[in-house]
C-alpha cells in the first residue's frame, strides 16, 4: 500500500543507481560546457598585454575596455569593387542582424504559408507538396554545392543580401511539417464563419489564421534566427562582401594577419554570444518548449 | 464523384475559383524557389557531373569524370580518401554511438524528473543556441593553453596542448562533438518521452519494474520512432559531416584528421568553375551510395525494432 501510494504521488519519479550515475554524468557534461564559457569571460576582462590564462582577474582589474578596442581591431580584409576594404565589427555585426532576420523571415514566412495552403485546400497540389516535403527531407544528397553556387550566380543572387533570403526562403524543412500539424488541428469552421461574414481569402487567412499561430511562429522565427546568426558557412560560400562577426571570427581563428592577443580574441566570442544568450534568457520556455509535429507543446 | 465532375464544379462556383486563383497566386513563388534551388540545383549538378570546363565553356566528357574520381579515390596516391572515409565511418561509430545512448538517457533522466532536471535540460540545449565558431575557439585555447598552463603552474607538470598533441587530437574532436551534439537530440527524445503516460510507467512500476527495466520495456518502445529518425538522420548525413574540422582548422586541417563531408566543403570553397565537374561527380557517387543505405537501415529498423504492444 505504501508502495502504491508512493508510486501513484510522483509516478515518474525514483533514485537508483542509474539515476545516480546519470546524475554525476551530467554534472560533468554541465561543467564541460559551462567551464570554458566562464574561463572565456575571465579571459575577455584581462589586462590584453597579459598572457597568463590561468588567471582569473579579480573585479578590480576587470578591463572592460576590451569590449571597446573589439570595435577598434576587429576587422576583416574583404575584396570589395574598389579593392580591399576593412569593415569593423559595427559593419559585421549589421551584416549578421541583417542576414539572420532576413533569412528567418523569409524562411518562416514561407514554410507558414506553404504549411497554410497545403492543409486547407484539399487540391491534388497540396498533396504532392506534402510527399515531396518528406521525401525530400529524408533523401541526403551529396555535394550539390557548387551547383547552388553556380545557379546563384547565375541568377545574379550571389553575393547579395537580398539573394540569400530568397535562397533561404524555402519549405523543405521540419518546420512545414510543424507548420502543417498545428493548422490541420484547426475546424473549419474557423473558415465557414468568415466566410459567412464576408471574408475573402487573403483576409481570412492574415486576420484569423495567422493571429492563431502567432506564438508558433514567431518560436519557430527565432529558432531559425539563432541558427543563422550563428551561421558562418553561408557568408563564407556566399555572402564574401558581407562578413559576419561569425565569418569574422572565424577568419581571425584561422588567420595569422592582425594578431589578436588572447582576451580580444574572447571578447570577440563573448561579443557575438551575447545577443543569443539575452534572447534566450528572455525566451528560454518558448525556445525549449515541445516543438512536436502536433505543434507547440507548452 | 469522378475527377472531371470535380474540375466542372470547381470552375463552375465563383468562390471556388476565387480559391483557386488565390492558391495558385500564393503558391507559385514558394514553388518557383524549389523548382530553382532545389530541382534546378539537384539536375544541374547531375550534369555537371557529366561535363568538364575547358576554355571558358563546359563540354560534354561522358563518364571520364567518374573514371578519373573513381581512379583518385581507389588509387589514393596522397592517402586522403583513405584517411577520410575511415574517420567518416569511425566518427560515426563513435559520435553517434556514444552521443545518441547518453542523449537517451539524459533525456529519460529529464523524464524521470531527477534533481536539477531543469538546469540539466538548459545546459543540454546549451550546444544549439552556442556558435559552434565561439564554442571551437574557447574550446581550443581551453584545452590547448588553459590546461597545460593549469598543470605547469600548480603541479608542475608538462604536457602538450591536447589538441595540438597528434596523440590526443582525435579523441579531443570526438569528445567535442559528443558534447556539441546533445541540444537537439535531447529536445526530439524528451518531447518523445514526454507524450509516455503515466499510467503506464504506474503499472511497470507496481509490477516491480525498476529504472532500467521501465526505460528499456516501457519507454524506450515507445519513442522507437523517435529514436529511428534520429538514428536515420545521422546515417543521411554520413558524407556530410566535417567533425566541425573547418571550424577548427579551416582549409589547413591534417590528411590523418579529415572526413568526406570535411574534403568535399573544403575543395568546394576553394573551387573554381573547373573543379565543379569533379566534385559534383563526387557529390552523385556519394550519394549513389548513401540513399540505398539510408532507406534500407530505416526499413530493417522500422522490422527489428522493439513494439509497445
Amino acid at each position: 500500500m505504501n508502495r502504491e501510494h508512493k508510486i501513484k504521488n510522483g509516478s515518474k519519479k525514483g533514485f537508483s543507481p542509474l539515476m545516480a550515475a546519470l546524475f554525476v554524468l551530467l554534472i560533468v557534461y554541465a561543467l564541460l560546457i559551462l567551464f570554458p564559457l566562464a574561463w572565456g569571460l575571465g579571459q575577455s576582462l584581462m589586462d590584453g598585454m597579459r598572457l597568463d590564462s590561468t588567471v582569473v582577474p579579480w573585479p578590480s582589474d576587470w578591463q572592460f575596455s576590451n569590449y571597446i578596442d573589439a570595435f577598434v581591431h576587429f576587422y576583416v580584409p574583404v575584396q570589395a569593387e574598389q579593392g580591399t576594404v576593412y569593415p569593423t565589427l559595427v559593419y559585421m555585426f549589421g551584416y549578421s542582424f541583417v542576414y539572420a532576420v532576413g533569412s528567418a523571415l523569409t524562411a518562416t514566412f514561407v514554410q507558414c504559408i506553404v504549411a497554410y495552403l497545403t492543409s486547407r485546400f484539399n487540391y491534388i497540389v497540396s498533396r504532392i507538396i506534402n510527399v515531396f516535403v518528406l521525401i525530400a527531407i529524408a533523401l541526403p544528397i551529396v555535394g550539390s554545392l557548387p551547383s547552388e553556387i553556380q545557379m546563384a550566380q547565375a541568377l545574379g543572387l550571389y553575393d547579395t543580401l537580398f539573394g540569400i533570403w530568397i535562397m533561404k526562403g524555402h519549405f523543405i524543412s521540419i518546420y512545414y511539417l510543424v507548420f502543417y500539424a498545428r493548422f490541420k488541428t484547426f475546424s473549419r469552421s474557423y473558415e465557414e464563419a468568415a466566410q459567412i461574414d464576408g471574408a475573402g481569402n487573403l483576409r481570412i487567412l492574415f486576420s484569423i489564421m495567422l493571429p492563431l499561430i502567432k506564438n508558433l511562429f514567431w518560436t519557430i522565427f527565432l529558432i531559425q534566427f539563432i541558427a543563422f546568426w550563428n551561421d558562418y558557412y553561408t557568408p563564407l560560400v556566399y555572402m564574401p562582401t558581407y562578413p559576419t562577426v561569425a565569418y569574422g571570427l572565424w577568419y581571425y581563428n584561422q588567420s595569422t594577419e592582425n594578431a589578436l592577443t588572447l582576451p580580444m580574441k574572447v571578447t570577440g566570442c563573448i561579443l557575438m554570444l551575447l545577443p543569443v544568450l539575452v534572447l534566450f534568457a528572455v525566451f528560454s520556455k518558448r525556445l525549449m518548449s515541445n516543438l512536436t509535429m502536433g505543434g507547440e507543446k507548452e | 464523384m469522378t475527377l472531371s465532375t470535380r474540375v466542372k464544379t470547381l470552375l463552375h462556383s465563383k468562390s471556388e475559383r476565387k480559391r483557386l486563383l488565390f492558391y495558385a497566386l500564393v503558391i507559385a513563388l514558394p514553388l518557383a524557389q524549389v523548382a530553382i534551388f532545389y530541382f534546378g540545383v539537384n539536375i544541374n549538378s547531375i550534369l555537371l557531373a557529366f561535363k568538364e570546363y575547358e576554355g571558358g565553356s563546359y563540354h560534354w566528357v561522358g563518364f571520364d569524370n567518374f573514371k578519373r574520381v573513381l581512379t583518385e579515390i581507389f588509387t589514393d596516391s596522397t592517402a586522403e580518401w583513405r584517411f577520410a572515409f575511415k574517420n567518416t565511418f569511425v566518427a560515426w561509430i563513435v559520435c553517434t554511438g556514444i552521443g545518441m545512448t547518453l542523449a537517451l538517457f539524459f533525456s529519460y533522466y529529464i523524464f524521470k524528473k531527477g534533481i536539477g532536471k531543469n538546469f540539466f535540460r538548459v545546459m543540454l540545449f546549451m550546444p544549439s543556441i552556442i556558435s559552434s565558431i565561439v564554442m571551437v575557439i574557447l574550446f581550443t585555447y581551453f584545452v590547448d593553453s588553459f590546461i597545460p598552463e593549469f598543470l605547469m603552474r600548480y603541479f608542475d607538470t608538462e604536457i602538450r596542448g591536447l589538441l595540438s598533441d597528434p596523440r590526443t587530437t582525435m579523441f579531443m574532436i570526438y569528445l567535442y562533438n559528443i558534447l556539441m551534439g546533445f541540444g537537439t537530440n535531447v529536445l526530439l527524445l524528451s518531447s518523445a518521452m514526454s507524450s509516455v503516460s503515466d499510467s503506464t510507467v504506474e503499472a511497470a512500476q507496481l509490477d516491480g519494474a525498476n529504472n532500467l527495466r521501465l526505460f528499456w520495456h516501457v519507454v524506450l518502445p515507445q519513442i522507437f520512432p523517435t529514436f529511428v529518425t534520429i538514428f536515420i538522420v545521422s546515417v543521411a548525413n554520413l558524407f556530410a559531416n566535417q567533425l566541425n574540422l573547418y571550424s577548427f582548422y579551416g582549409a589547413y586541417a591534417e590528411a590523418r584528421l579529415g572526413t568526406v563531408g570535411y574534403l568535399l566543403y573544403k575543395r568546394t570553397v576553394s573551387a573554381a568553375n573547373a573543379q565543379y565537374p569533379e566534385l559534383a561527380t563526387i557529390g552523385l557517387l556519394l550519394t549513389i551510395v548513401i540513399i540505398p543505405l539510408t532507406l534500407g537501415l530505416r526499413k530493417f529498423l522500422e522490422k527489428v525494432g522493439p513494439s509497445d504492444e
